[in-house]
């Protein structure tokens, strides 16, 4: 007789579990200013908003990350202490507009704070995840790995011309201006005329182009109040016409940096890696113990789970990754289109110390497994 | 007797524009209890009962389908709602209350002209200062939906109920999105319009709501109601 759907979202739950985490209940109502500043804007069509009574901004949980790694930061003592939660309830995303769903659901998931060995943890995670929707009948996953530490790491090592080199490393972590960036440094870009005042104060050192800078504020009565000081005017005035006037890339160099950009693998996934390894050593960055890295997580991924990487495939960007992943991602779907992923994870090494304002550091790996896209049962 | 409700604006030179523009195509509006009062009748046009309310409930009643048509500003019905089009026709504009939603930042900035400036330092904000950049406005969606389409992602919406010009001064935010008609107030504040920071040309619009339960008879009165403003 077929599960029914809380029995099949039982199942995957139990299967989490069985990773060895401790169920850990976590906040539903979280300080709306700090979702928003880590997930972004274009989710708050989907939070729903509350009041505190000292007024202060509140929103429902829509999703069980940053809850996580709020409440690690809240009972951390120190830097990676260790420990692994299975995490399950309800979030709560508007539907958009004609998304026919209900605005609350379950997630289960698991999260790993603090582990030393990190490829153990990455897969442990993977494997989480993959026997959760295992346990659930999904059978035939389309599964999706992808590291958002790559390109990063590349461009930071890359011989690349100036200004170029620092342009593109300013960006690495961030998709769309990386692109943007990558358009210009290749020549792609909308051209743009640049200023008498730009024109002066590419020739000048960097104290000189402030103070040039700081005389036409004055004379212009021109104020700069907020976050935004002199310094960072003068500078960006600098590298913009710099970047104006610079010649693109050459083609190879250009060409190498497009195609690992927009790599996605089309042969076994070590076929992808060895492309990936030749790519970067085109610009002058030996990849071989990333590569060794992800050859073992491949490997134990096989030893837990040897049907999982069957319809695998790896991307360097991942479309909809967390911005916070610094690591290995990952998503599982029930089609090629990954359009709406029942399993999607990876690691955010750096959330916990923007969350605690630097206070507490700690290396992390999570999941989030989505029984409500598991379909009918 | 089948009548349709007409809301118009309940106060301030809104309401007087409004008023000035019915009665120069004929149309007297009178007041039910006195100058206080919050409904009104069109002299000689009785099956349009006037409704005077604020030009936001206006705009909410407008696309509830409340009411069949009102007299609001674009920019209240294109920030209460997503899909406008399908709940609201314009049936005129009418060439006052005219105010221009647009995205402004310290005059200062020399190095930011245009929507990539703005995206680029919002990038570089977020990678210097760990935070994202922060935009003072009570348009939040307007706002998001304009930056989504200019790619400009770190960013952060500070909700603004009034002066959202002293936001930047204030340290509030960085940059603003707001309501300009002449650029004056925002000069004063020592703020710029970006080159393409132009989100929206709003002016107050004659509309006619597509959910309100329109039958023939109330279709007709309509239909008369448009022909005598001579915009049928």
């Amino acid at each position: 007789m077929p599960l029914d759907h809380d029995q099949v979202t039982q199942a995957a739950w139990a299967a989490l579990k069985a990773r060895g985490a401790h169920d850990v209940a976590l906040p539903t109502l979280l300080p709306a200013a700090l979702v928003l500043e880590l997930a972004g804007e274009d989710l708050r069509p989907r939070l729903y908003f509350a009041s505190g009574p000292q007024g202060d901004e509140l929103c429902l949980r829509a999703d069980l990350t940053i809850p996580a790694a709020l409440h690690y930061c809240q009972i951390a003592t120190h830097d990676h202490q260790e420990v692994a939660w299975a995490c399950e309830g309800k979030v709560f995303r508007a539907p958009k507009p004609g998304e026919d769903r209900p605005p609350e659901f379950t997630q289960i998931g698991l999260e790993r704070f603090g582990d030393a060995d990190t490829i153990a943890a990455d897969v442990g995670v993977f494997v989480a995840a993959w026997e959760a929707c295992q346990a659930a009948g999904l059978n035939k996953l389309h599964v999706r790995l992808c590291d958002g530490g790559l390109l990063p790491q590349i461009i930071a090592k890359a011989a690349l011309r100036a200004p170029w080199g620092e342009a593109l490393s300013e960006v690495a972590n961030h998709a769309s201006a990386l692109r943007r960036v990558l358009d210009q440094a290749c020549g792609n870009g909308p051209k743009r005329e640049i200023t008498a005042l730009e024109r002066k104060i590419v020739e000048l050192d960097q104290a000189r182009a402030r103070s040039t800078v700081a005389e036409v504020l004055a004379l212009a009565q021109f104020s700069l109040p907020g976050a935004r000081q002199l310094s960072h005017v003068a500078d960006r005035l600098s590298a913009r016409a710099r970047r104006a006037l610079a010649p693109p890339l050459d083609g190879v160099t250009a060409q190498t940096l497009a195609r690992l950009v927009a790599m996605r693998s089309q042969d076994t996934l070590e076929a992808s890696l060895d492309e990936l390894v030749a790519l970067a050593h085109k610009l002058g960055v030996d990849l071989s113990v990333w590569r060794e890295a992800w050859a073992e997580r491949l490997k134990l991924i096989r030893q837990e789970a040897p049907i999982a990487l069957d319809h695998a495939h790896f991307e360097t960007l991942s479309p909809e990754a967390f911005d916070y992943y610094d690591g290995m991602a990952f998503d599982f779907s029930v089609d090629a289109s990954f359009a709406r992923p029942v399993a999607t994870g990876g690691r955010y090494d750096t959330l916990v110390g923007v969350i605690s304002g630097g206070r507490i550091q700690a290396r992390a790996v999570g999941c989030v497994v989505r029984p409500a896209r598991f379909g009918r049962y | 007797m089948a009548q349709i409700t007409l809301a118009i604006p309940s106060k301030g030179r809104l309401k007087e524009q409004c008023e000035a523009w019915l009665a120069s195509r004929g149309l007297l509006v009178r007041q039910t209890g006195g100058e206080r009062g919050y409904s009104a009748t069109l002299v000689g046009f009785e099956d349009v009962q006037i409704r005077l309310a604020s030009a936001i409930e206006i705009g909410k009643a407008l696309l509830a389908g409340e009411i069949e048509m009102g007299i609001t500003g674009e920019d209240i019905v294109q920030e209460a709602a997503s899909d406008v089009a399908s709940r609201i026709r314009i049936e005129a504009r009418l060439g006052f209350g005219r105010a221009d939603v647009v995205v402004a930042v310290p005059n200062g900035w020399i190095d930011v002209e245009t929507m990539a400036d703005l995206g680029e330092v919002a990038t570089d904000m977020r990678r210097q200062t760990g935070r994202r950049f922060r935009i003072a406005t009570k348009f939040t969606r307007l706002t998001a939906q304009f930056m989504r389409n200019h790619h400009v992602g770190d960013y952060r919406i500070i909700d603004s109920a009034g002066a959202t010009e002293g936001a930047p001064a204030a340290g509030i935010a960085e940059a603003i999105v707001d309501i300009t008609t002449s650029g004056a107030t925002l000069e004063a504040n020592a703020l710029k319009v970006l080159e393409d920071g132009l989100i929206l040309k709003s002016e107050a619009c004659l509309m006619r709501s597509k959910l309100a339960d329109w039958n023939d008879e109330t279709r007709a009165i309509a239909a008369k109601f448009l022909n005598r403003l001579a915009l049928a």
